[in-house]
């Protein structure tokens, strides 16, 4: 195409702006904020694990998991979403809004653990996919002592270890210092 | 006076010109700036022109997570652009220093340097999210900017 | 020339208070037209006004006092050197010119530039005087087909009075020498293709890197003077109606300059900047030819 018809050809076409503030909608697959589902989460920490930039930041208590994210800091790669075992984290469809002073737009959320079965004691407890990674048979009773919290699960392994020596176990001393 | 006021509040409103300043970025949120001057997004239709010089220019773009070899670089810059200005920083990388932080070359956030007025999160961040922060740097400047 | 028609065109038409508004209009003309062939929308209407009025509402930093002076000087000299030159413009041609004020247009009409190349080495930056020194080569290149095309149009109207040589110029003459000026003008407006004095992304702002606020106002005030001074000037070349009433001259003499902003921002907007050594042949070869020939049709023709 020559030079002229070209220039005619733009001229002609108009400009092809989005007249500002107009906005494309970004694609479905768009990585934004990292939003987090408190009841999902195990509060493992693998998410501050994997976090490249220290945008997630876990700390743990006795009865609950304090989970902060500063948008800020993050790069948006979706490690965490994507190493999560409960599925707990997936990341907005669209852009992080801007902000006036550093820090502005980091928040924590508090997970907290679900009560023990037994007791009632705050208890961090397992799901399917961690214990597929780290286990390969898993019997129903395996199933019922991770629901457990420490103390009373780590009392039913006891228990079931005397029993296996064929001990009586409901005569023994109740040590209940620990 | 009143009307005068007005008159030069609305020209810094109507024609904010930018300066970018590259602070060791790896010129992923560069690129997206500079997208922002294709006809698809035209930053040209708001009366914003990205200048040569630091001195022609109101709002400063920084990206980057200013090295031990741009610090210097940021100051000076800093220094020579006329007032009344405005310091936007592009990207997670100015605001926080992203994946470097740490380290022994960065000289950590922009805001250990020169006075930050607008964050523009992303890695990088989409032009549109870019024209945002320019808007609220343009909102700044007109209500008068920092000295 | 009385001082009062002499006051009236620096002050009124087509000086100060006619060429201002036009210069923003010219300078919006340009950037909209631009981004209309890249397909983009461009600046809004009163853009040029609004960036005159913010750069006067800047706070300068202080400098030494002798290089202060001289920044400052240099583009007051260059907006009162172009309204001089636009006053001289015979629009109106009885009684509005004098013998050899030709000479004194060509020699305003060089000052603009000549500031220029002066503000790159006072403003002692590095890129100010690499656009210095770029645009003191095109000023080089292109006075000989500028001064060559003004010579053959004198000799050939026998006056180095400009009326007389808008009226009796023969168009022998004048379609080459028109062609040669026309050509020297997107240099002299510094753009496209031979924008290399001011080239934005080599080396910052060139010239004017080192200007800010008030000074770079004039600065900018002074570029769009010159594009109205010098498609001005074309179009008083251009057209030799003697006999017309004077609106009809006057609205003449706007439409063909705004024609010609509309040819030389296409021109701006379609080409790629060349580099100095190809832009200084150009003008050395091809426009020192076309301008040659309206020099030899001037001297054939009685």
């Amino acid at each position: 195409m020559n030079i002229l018809s070209l220039i005619s050809r733009n001229f002609r076409r108009g400009p092809e702006t989005l007249r500002y503030p107009d906005r494309a909608v970004p694609a479905p697959e768009f990585r934004g904020r990292v939003r987090i589902d408190e009841a999902k989460c195990i509060a493992c920490g693998i998410c501050d694990y994997v976090c490249v930039s220290a945008a997630i930041v876990t700390v743990s208590h006795d009865d609950h998991l304090g989970w902060s994210y500063d948008p800020g800091r993050c790069t948006f790669c979706g490690r965490c979403v994507d190493h999560c075992p409960g599925d707990a984290l997936r990341q907005e469809g669209d852009r992080p809004p801007t902000y006036a002073r550093s820090g502005d737009l980091r928040h924590e959320e508090t997970v907290t653990y679900p009560a023990c079965p037994e007791c009632g004691a705050p208890a961090r407890r397992s799901n399917e996919r961690m214990l597929a990674l780290a286990h390969r048979n898993i019997s129903r009773e395996f199933r019922e002592r991770i629901m457990l919290c420490d103390r009373c699960r780590r009392r039913r392994s006891q228990a079931l270890l005397k029993k296996g020596f064929g001990g009586n176990v409901e005569g023994e001393r109740k040590n209940d210092g620990a | 006076m009143g009307i005068l006021d007005d008159l030069v509040r609305t020209s810094r409103r109507r024609s904010p010109w930018l300066f970018h300043l590259n602070a060791g970025s790896c010129n992923g949120c560069d690129i997206e700036l500079v997208t922002c001057l294709t006809p698809r997004y035209d930053v040209e239709q708001l009366g914003i022109r990205l200048e040569g010089s630091p001195r022609h220019a109101d709002i400063i773009v920084v990206s980057g997570p200013v090295t031990r070899t741009t610090r210097v670089a940021v100051e000076t810059v800093y220094a020579q652009v006329p007032d009344p200005k405005v310091v936007v920083a592009l990207g997670s990388c100015p605001a926080s220093c992203n994946v470097f932080a740490g380290s022994p070359t960065i000289e950590g956030p922009l805001d250990r340097i020169i006075p930050v007025d607008v964050y523009v999160p992303g890695c990088p961040p989409r032009p549109d999210a870019i024209m945002a922060g320019i808007a609220d740097a343009i909102a700044i400047l007109a209500g008068g900017g920092r000295t | 020339m009385t001082l009062g028609r002499a006051l009236l065109q620096l002050l009124v038409f087509p000086g100060l208070l006619y060429a201002v508004p036009v210069a923003w209009l010219m300078l919006w003309i340009e950037r909209k037209l631009t981004a209309r062939l890249q397909g983009r929308i461009g600046p809004p209407f009163y853009q040029p006004f609004f960036d005159f009025v913010k750069l006067l509402a800047k706070r300068p930093l202080p400098r030494p006092p002798l290089q202060a002076l001289a920044m400052s000087a240099l583009p007051v000299l260059a907006v009162a050197s172009t309204l001089g030159a636009l006053a001289l413009l015979p629009v109106f041609p009885h009684g509005g010119g004098f013998g050899g004020d030709l000479v004194l247009l060509v020699a305003l009409l060089e000052v603009p530039p000549l500031c220029g190349v002066l503000a790159g080495f006072v403003s002692r930056s590095l890129y100010g005087e690499l656009g210095a020194t770029r645009e003191a080569v095109l000023s080089i290149a292109y006075s000989l087909p500028f001064l060559a095309a003004l010579v053959a149009l004198a000799a050939a109207a026998n006056s180095l009075s400009l009326s007389v040589i808008s009226q009796q110029a023969m168009w022998q003459v004048r379609v080459p020498a028109l062609i040669a000026l026309a050509l020297c003008l997107p240099v002299k407006l510094r753009v496209n293709p031979f924008s290399v004095a001011n080239a934005e992304q080599e080396i910052y702002a060139g010239a004017t890197t080192e200007f800010e606020g008030p000074r770079l106002a004039l600065w900018e005030l002074a570029h769009g003077l010159e594009w109205v001074a010098l498609t001005g000037m074309w179009a008083v070349l251009a057209f030799p109606s003697a006999d017309a009433p004077w609106p009809l001259r006057a609205s003449l003499f706007v439409a063909i300059s705004l024609l010609l902003v509309l040819a030389i921002a296409t021109v701006a907007a379609a080409t790629a900047r060349l580099k100095l050594a190809q832009a200084a042949r150009m003008y050395w070869l091809w426009g020192f030819a076309i301008g040659l020939i309206a020099l030899v049709v001037a001297m054939v023709y009685p």
